[in-house]
């Protein structure tokens, strides 16, 4: 029987109050005054070395040379630690995910899709959409100003669909721009879902994404559940590379931060909330620029725990060029910066909560602390090959550093069961990527600290294949 | 010549060249992003936005606002006068209904910071939760599903301490 598909149009209002702390400082009196405070730091420790150094048995160039030492062999006991602690804990995960059924858990769910000017792709991510395996869910796409053909793609959408088990009915949003997070917002205030489903617009999900992530809201202890993000856009060398890193360095960190059950970051392709624990975090905020990370940690703060399913699969587009590649991870490095500024009472007092404190220092970690060591740790070898005539000492270093890398990416590779020709990519990886993403990670937390002014950017979109294809 | 010293020198040359394409792709993109930058303009406190719908829910809607007490989430199939074939369900099913006594979501710990976030949600609702959760803590879990502990113990009879 068919149902007359009437589209409705009508006119609602939504919040858009945001209090942005960092808004309402004065940027230039805030520059100066950390410019101020960090020459004086530094001239104070020169002033301290120098006073004390004449009562040490180093000189200036042995200390310099014993300082590298030990820095080195501190970078390579926390590589090792950081490598093995993460395939351990990922290992017991997965290893307790394979064993432990859960099913029979089928609440509704809204996918909420913001979109903005994703003409070229909204299309083909609602019809993969329609395909789920999964009966009891609604669509919300959520337009937020685009300046394209989004809007008319969407409306083209906008009725009961033919879904793999039914009808499902598909709504738009219509709103002038105000950012990611208040899109996602506004779909998840328009939704009635217990559960809530938030994704990007150039995204595809896989068939069995919703059922295999939703069964594990039936602990009543999770908030919210991490999906599987996959690069779709492979057989380019830049996508390949992120394709790897995304397998080795993302999801398996992920799942042993899973085995805690303190995912630190629900990604923004796929992540599944309980509403009420979005409602207790105060919804996204759009004062950052990693509204994913800000939301997970405050979900994290008020006690909920945060599962990833690695069967919740979303397809994403990932740059191709290196200047959007760039682009990608000055946002990523200065949002997750500003997250754990925005939380840093959590990150000094592990009292308040332990989890979250946690979390924090292996984001800080991440994102400054380890970025920082390789830098040096290259400059290191370059500095004493070309100065001191010890090149072999920089092949070691990449032999080593190339070598737990395909091990690696070999039991990565292995778990999610993806492409074997990925693994060689593990040579250049540690040593030409990760190099340029961290020396862009170190640039952007220098901006961060003197507070340089950043917007949102919008990254080009070729359009999707279908994930069939 | 010796093969090491070959791979040394390639890879030598390869680091310092990476440092090199690193640092000017990141001022060219500083560069180019800085020709597009925009004034940020005062935000208005609401915006007007439009809704799409299928018509039958939109009214659907309609009516279910006007019952809605304040704060009250509802979970109400959508159903069509006509029958269609769709036929949402908005209550979760369980196949093995063993979740249907047992406790409602609830975060481990009752959050101590739960004043820094700010718009909490139906404030009025959390009082009630907060109430269960404390009641919900002794809770059993047994072949029946979830049982209060108090109830067990009055079952058991005359347990007397000395």
């Amino acid at each position: 029987m068919n149902l007359k598909q009437n589209i409705r149009k009508t006119s609602i209002t939504l919040t858009n109050t945001q209090t942005s702390k960092a808004m309402k400082e004065d940027r230039s009196k805030v520059l100066i005054k950390r410019i101020m405070n960090m020459g004086l730091i530094s001239f104070a420790l020169i002033l301290l070395i120098y006073f004390t150094l004449p009562y040490t048995i180093l000189s200036f160039g042995s200390l310099l040379e014993y300082a590298t030492l030990v820095s080195l062999f501190i970078f390579l006991i926390v590589l090792l630690f950081r490598y093995f602690s993460i395939l351990v804990l990922a290992y017991l995960y997965l290893n307790n995910y394979t064993f432990n059924k859960k099913e029979g858990f089928y609440p509704f769910v809204s996918i909420i899709v913001p979109v903005y000017n994703e003409g070229k792709v909204i299309e083909q991510s609602i019809r993969s959409l329609l395909s789920l395996d999964y009966s009891n869910y609604e669509i919300i796409i959520v337009n937020d100003g685009s300046t394209d053909d989004t809007y008319e793609v969407a409306k083209q959408m906008v009725g009961y669909k033919k879904g793999k088990y039914g009808d499902v009915k598909v709504s738009v949003i219509n709103k002038p721009n105000g950012g990611k997070a208040k899109a996602l917002n506004a779909g998840i205030s328009f939704s009635k879902a217990e559960i809530v489903l938030c994704m990007d617009g150039d995204s595809q999900l896989s068939e069995d994404c919703i059922r295999t992530a939703v069964r594990h809201f039936v602990d009543p202890s999770i908030g919210a559940v991490a999906g599987n993000v996959k690069v779709q856009n492979r057989r380019k060398f830049f996508t390949d590379l992120q394709a790897l890193e995304y397998v080795e360095g993302l999801n398996m960190a992920r799942a042993a931060q899973s085995f805690m059950r303190l995912v630190n970051i629900i990604p923004g392709p796929v992540g599944l909330f309980r509403r009420k624990a979005v409602e207790d975090a105060g919804y996204y905020s759009s004062d950052t620029f990693a509204e994913d990370a800000d939301l997970t940690l405050k979900i994290l703060a008020h006690g909920w725990k945060i599962f990833y399913e690695p069967r919740a699969i979303s397809y994403t587009e990932a740059p191709e060029k290196l200047h959007q590649l760039l682009k990608q991870r000055y946002r990523w490095t200065r949002g997750i910066l500003q997250a754990i500024r925005k939380h840093k009472r959590l990150l000094i007092n592990p009292t308040i909560n332990f989890g979250d404190t946690f979390v924090l220092w292996t984001m800080f970690y991440e994102a400054l602390i380890w970025p920082t060591m390789n830098i040096f740790s290259n400059l290191f070898f370059i500095f004493a090959a070309l100065f001191y005539g010890f090149s072999s000492l920089i092949f070691f270093w990449w032999a080593g550093l190339a070598l737990l890398d395909m091990s690696t990416a070999l039991y990565c590779i292995a778990v999610e069961k993806e492409e074997i020709r990925l693994i060689p990519y593990a040579i250049i990886y540690r040593m030409f990527f990760v190099l340029t993403i961290d020396i862009c990670k170190a640039m952007s937390t220098v901006e961060e600290f003197l507070g340089f002014e950043m917007q949102w950017g919008k990254l080009e979109r070729i359009g999707l294949k279908p994930i069939s294809e | 010549m010796e093969l090491i010293p070959i791979l040394a020198t390639i890879i030598l040359m390869a680091t310092i060249s990476t440092f090199i394409l690193a640092i000017g792709a990141y001022i060219l993109y500083k560069v180019r992003e800085r020709q597009g930058l925009q004034v940020e303009v005062p935000q208005p406190a609401t915006l007007q936005a439009e809704l799409l719908t299928p018509e039958l829910i939109a009214e659907q809607l309609q009516t279910q606002e006007q019952k809605r007490a304040p704060g009250q989430i509802m979970f109400e199939p959508i159903r069509a006068t006509a029958q269609p074939s769709y036929k949402p369900q908005v209550e979760p099913i369980f196949v093995q209904q063993r979740a249907q006594a047992g406790p409602q979501p609830q975060p481990v710990r009752s959050a101590s910071t739960a004043q820094q976030y700010q718009q909490p949600m139906r404030q009025e609702n959390r009082q009630p939760a907060q109430a269960a959760l404390s009641e919900q803590k002794f809770m059993k879990y047994t072949a029946d599903g979830y049982v209060s502990a108090k109830e067990n113990v009055k079952s058991q009879g005359a347990v007397k301490w000395r």
